[in-house]
Formats: structure tokens, C-alpha cells, sequence
């Protein structure tokens, strides 16, 4: 029996339409990809790292880095899962900078930066700041998932292909993700790999 | 399908990801089963919903940051070459001639050889000559000069004890 749609490899008729531009004029393109995935992508990078200036830099990094992309507007090339993929990458690799930076210098005491700025600020929904506060408690990969699938809303096939993992293991992932999710949020604190 | 199967579907139930086949089957289950209805339930109540809501001060730095020209001028600006290394000069990437290089060398080492030489820095091979006193007349030095007072001749120096 199939367990999950078989919606893998479908057409993003909007990336399409994009690559034909490149064709034509890539800087064009260029212009189109980024007014359709800046926003989303700095929304991802936010959740993540938790400072909207970091998402601000981590953004401006991957557009330039997708435009360097000589592959970028092939016609195979999946552009979301790519972006997606790498701004993942980013924003973990930041936030492992960070950690490691923060250990080295706890002594000294950070800049403090302007309230606008901080995430923080925003945590208007009191459950849901709660839930990414627990996010916090997963491991890396279950994090992952969790924001794709439910902050980007990328779809299944989406996410196997920004992961580079099976459409069955993305289910079984988020299953057991959400899981561990509800458990650190019943206090349990039982954190699984 | 078993409560384990049903589990791990769960998710996906919710997620709208299910085929059409397994969805009937879970839902089967679920009307059945109580347990893995308060699991759903439960799994719903925790699901993560977007919530950001960045300042209009924030949403203005990122149109600045990613405006399309800036992001194509930064794209296509030639990669800034890298700072030659101390041994750049060997492999030829630094046009600096490698005689001048051996030449200056040789100077530096022949400096400082002459320098060492002129303090007198250098180890000595050879043990110089301990200077002997020159013995002075009427004076005979004894051959025990200093004896303890705990000292008590041995047995086999003294027979007669």
C-alpha cells in the first residue's frame, strides 16, 4: 500500500516560469527569485537563529550565493529545496559560532542590541514562543524538519529534497520529531536522537 | 492496521501528506481506537504555527540587504585574491627572484656568524686550563685538615680497643 502521496518531483509552475526568464536575462530571474523567497527565507532563518539582523546577513548570503549558483536556473534544478538547504546550513552553522563563541567569552559582557531588533520582543503568542523555546531541547535534525515542515511549509516531497533524505524517512522523522516535541512540552524532557 | 502502524502515520494524517488509501485505513482505526485519537489530539495541540511578526525597522534593513542589484553587483564581483603565504616566493606565485631570495639569506647568515664570532659566543670544544696556585714556601699543608668531633676511628683502624 502507498503510505504518502505520490507527489514527489512535481512542478512549481512559478520556478518554471522563473527559469524560462533566466534564459533570457538572468539578472531578471535574479530579480524574480528573490521578491518570491526573500521573505520565506528570512522567516526560516529568524526561527532559527533567533536574531533578525543574523537573518538579515544569513538571507543577503544565500541570494548571492544561489545567483553564483551557475547551475541555479537549469531546468532540473530544484531552486526551494536548495535555498531551503542552505540557509539551514547557514543558520545552524551561526548558531554552533555562536556557541562555541559564547563559551570562549562569557566573561565578557555582550553589546546589548536594539529591542526592535530582538526576536524576543515578538513572542506575542505565549504558547507558541513556548514550543520554539522547546525546539530548542531536539536535536539538530529533528529541529530542522520541525521548522521546514511547519514554519516554511514546505511539503513532504519539499523537504526530502532540501534534507537529501527518502520521502519515508521524512515522515518517520517528523512523526518522531513531534513526538519528542510533546514530550519536552508535557516536562518529560525526553530528548531522543 | 495495528496502534504501532497507526502512530507513525499520524503526523502525516494531519499534515494532509497521506495517500488517499492509507488515509481511509487510519481514520478506520482511529474511530476504533481511543488511544491513538487522544494521541492525535495531543499531537495537534503542539503543533508549531509561524508567529513571527518582524518591525516595520526590521522588514526596511532586509529590503536594503537583498535588493536585487546589490545582490548582483556582490554575485558577480571577481573573488578577491588571497593573501600570498610566507612560501608563496618557492612555488613562483610571487614574482620574487629565487637567487635574491638564497643571496639575501647567505647575507644574513654570514652577518650573523660574524657577529657571534666577535662577541665570542661561541662553545668552546676544548677545557681551558685551570690556573695552579703557586706553592708558598715554609708551609706544609696537612693531609687531614678537618676531622668531626663525632668522629671515632673504626675498629679496624684502632687493634688496640
Amino acid at each position: 500500500m502507498t503510505l504518502l502521496k505520490l507527489v514527489h518531483g512535481h512542478e512549481n509552475l512559478e520556478d518554471d516560469h522563473i527559469k524560462s526568464v533566466a534564459r533570457e536575462d538572468r539578472r531578471a530571474a535574479a530579480d524574480l527569485v528573490i521578491r518570491k523567497y526573500r521573505d520565506p527565507i528570512f522567516h526560516h532563518a529568524s526561527y532559527i537563529l533567533k536574531d533578525y539582523q543574523e537573518a538579515i546577513d544569513v538571507t543577503q548570503e544565500v541570494f548571492i550565493k544561489a545567483m553564483r549558483e551557475r547551475r541555479f536556473f537549469d531546468e532540473e534544478f530544484k531552486m526551494k529545496a536548495w535555498l531551503y538547504r542552505v540557509t539551514s546550513n547557514l543558520c545552524f552553522n551561526l548558531r554552533r559560532d555562536r556557541k562555541r563563541r559564547s563559551a570562549i567569552l562569557e566573561t565578557i559582557p555582550k553589546p546589548r542590541k536594539t529591542e526592535a531588533i530582538q526576536l524576543e520582543t515578538v513572542f506575542a503568542d505565549e504558547q507558541q514562543g513556548e514550543i520554539l523555546q522547546a525546539m530548542g531541547r531536539l536535536t539538530e535534525n529533528h529541529r530542522k524538519i520541525l521548522m521546514l515542515r511547519y514554519y516554511s511549509d514546505l511539503s513532504y516531497a519539499e523537504i526530502s529534497d532540501a534534507l537529501g533524505i527518502k520521502l519515508g524517512t521524512v515522515m518517520s522523522r517528523l512523526s518522531r520529531a513531534k513526538r519528542n516535541l510533546m514530550e519536552v512540552l508535557d516536562g518529560e524532557g525526553v530528548v531522543r536522537g | 492496521m495495528r496502534c504501532s502502524e497507526a502512530e507513525e502515520l499520524l503526523v502525516a494524517l494531519d499534515d494532509g501528506e497521506l495517500s488517499p488509501s492509507a488515509h481511509l485505513l487510519l481514520t478506520e482505526h482511529l474511530e476504533r481506537c481511543p488511544a491513538c485519537a487522544r494521541l492525535r489530539r495531543d499531537l495537534r495541540r503542539t503543533t508549531p504555527r509561524p508567529f513571527l511578526k518582524p518591525p516595520a525597522q526590521v522588514l526596511a534593513a532586509l529590503d536594503e540587504a537583498t535588493d536585487p542589484g546589490v545582490v548582483w553587483h556582490e554575485a558577480n564581483r571577481p573573488p578577491r585574491p588571497a593573501a600570498p603565504g610566507w612560501t608563496a616566493w618557492w612555488s613562483g606565485d610571487v614574482r620574487v627572484s629565487r637567487g635574491a631570495v638564497v643571496a639575501y639569506g647567505a647575507l644574513l647568515a654570514a652577518t650573523w656568524l660574524w657577529t657571534f664570532s666577535q662577541l665570542g659566543m661561541w662553545p668552546s670544544t676544548t677545557q681551558p686550563e685551570r690556573p695552579v696556585a703557586a706553592p708558598v714556601e715554609g708551609i706544609e699543608i696537612p693531609a687531614v685538615q678537618y676531622q668531626p668531633a663525632s668522629y671515632r676511628p673504626s675498629d679496624a683502624e684502632n687493634p688496640e680497643r
